[in-house]
């Protein structure tokens, strides 16, 4: 399924006449019905099933490591070595690689529970990566002017950080604030309105 | 009455206009857009009479029978009825990056 996606994007992008073949094979796939049946109904049906399907099989709201993925506002590049098709193949492969699983049972999983064991597989990774960066020289920062060394952080990816929270109130003491009337400049446009609504009444 | 087409046509008739819809904004009229699309549509009679083709279902040997305004008026109302602006919109929605990670 995750071929034929990415096939239909790439397609779409460079308007390839062969869209609506990719897309009616796609359903036919999901729904296991014959593709002449589903290129004889009207545009609309074929593309509303095509969303709901899409967003039935979406695990992004439930997994933080999909969840978080363009959070950062970069618009991200796909590898050099990417192919058509070649998600399916990395998944296999860390899969099969670390799990011992092969072909069948990796393509029968759930797709919640593919994400969230691929979350674990990468938060792992990602905290042995930390572990051996401790380890090593570049770790450490040395400031030649305070003559100390400072601890320099191994970058986590966006979706192990923790979620950045709105600043609360902060409570002032009155003895802090600062001394004399504090003017509001649009309380002080209002009274020069109406200062001039009186002048010209006046007159 | 036209009818309701089937994804293949539905991208067919995009494909053709596609130039044309990529200026038209959602508060324009669908007669003004129309005019729009016919003066695109002006030095491309063929795709003019293929469209619709796709929209009445008619031969071409009736369309051409057909007056000026009765094939506008198909026109118009086989756009309409077909919902070709939110094509266009799902379509470019569709064509945006997409990627697992």
């Amino acid at each position: 399924m995750q071929a034929y996606l990415s096939t239909i994007h790439a397609a779409a992008k460079t308007h390839a006449p062969d869209v609506p073949d990719i897309i009616c094979q796609f359903l036919a796939a999901a729904l296991d019905s014959p593709v002449e049946d589903l290129n004889k109904l009207p545009w609309m049906e074929v593309m509303e099933a095509f969303s709901k399907i899409q967003s039935v099989n979406d695990p992004s709201w439930r997994v933080p490591m999909l969840k978080n993925r363009k959070t950062d506002g970069k618009r991200r590049e796909p590898v050099p070595w990417m192919y058509i098709g070649g998600e399916w193949y990395y998944y296999r492969h860390v899969f099969s690689s670390i799990y011992g699983w092969d072909e069948d049972y990796i393509a029968n999983l759930e797709i919640e529970e593919a994400f969230a064991m691929m979350q674990e597989i990468e938060a792992e990774r990602q905290l042995e990566k930390e572990w051996e960066y401790l380890l090593s020289d570049r770790s450490v920062e040395f400031d030649p002017k305070t003559k100390t060394s400072h601890l320099r952080p191994y970058a986590r990816p966006l979706w192990m950080q923790a979620d950045i929270k709105k600043p609360g109130k902060v409570r002032m003491l009155r003895s802090m604030m600062p001394v004399g009337v504090i003017g509001d400049p649009r309380m002080m446009e209002k009274l020069e309105i109406i200062e001039d609504v009186k002048t010209t009444n006046s007159s | 009455m036209s009818k309701l087409l089937t994804l293949a046509e539905m991208y067919e008739i995009y494909r053709y206009l596609e130039n044309s819809l990529d200026t038209v904004r959602a508060e324009t009229g669908l007669e003004d857009f129309a005019v729009a699309l016919l003066e695109d549509l002006k030095g491309n009679p063929e795709f003019y009479l293929r469209i619709l083709e796709l929209l009445t279902g008619k031969k071409e040997s009736d369309i051409i029978k057909m007056t000026a305004q009765d094939a506008l008026l198909e026109f118009l109302e086989g756009l309409q009825q077909n919902k070709i602006l939110s094509f266009h919109g799902m379509f470019k929605e569709l064509s945006k990056d997409y990627g697992p990670f």
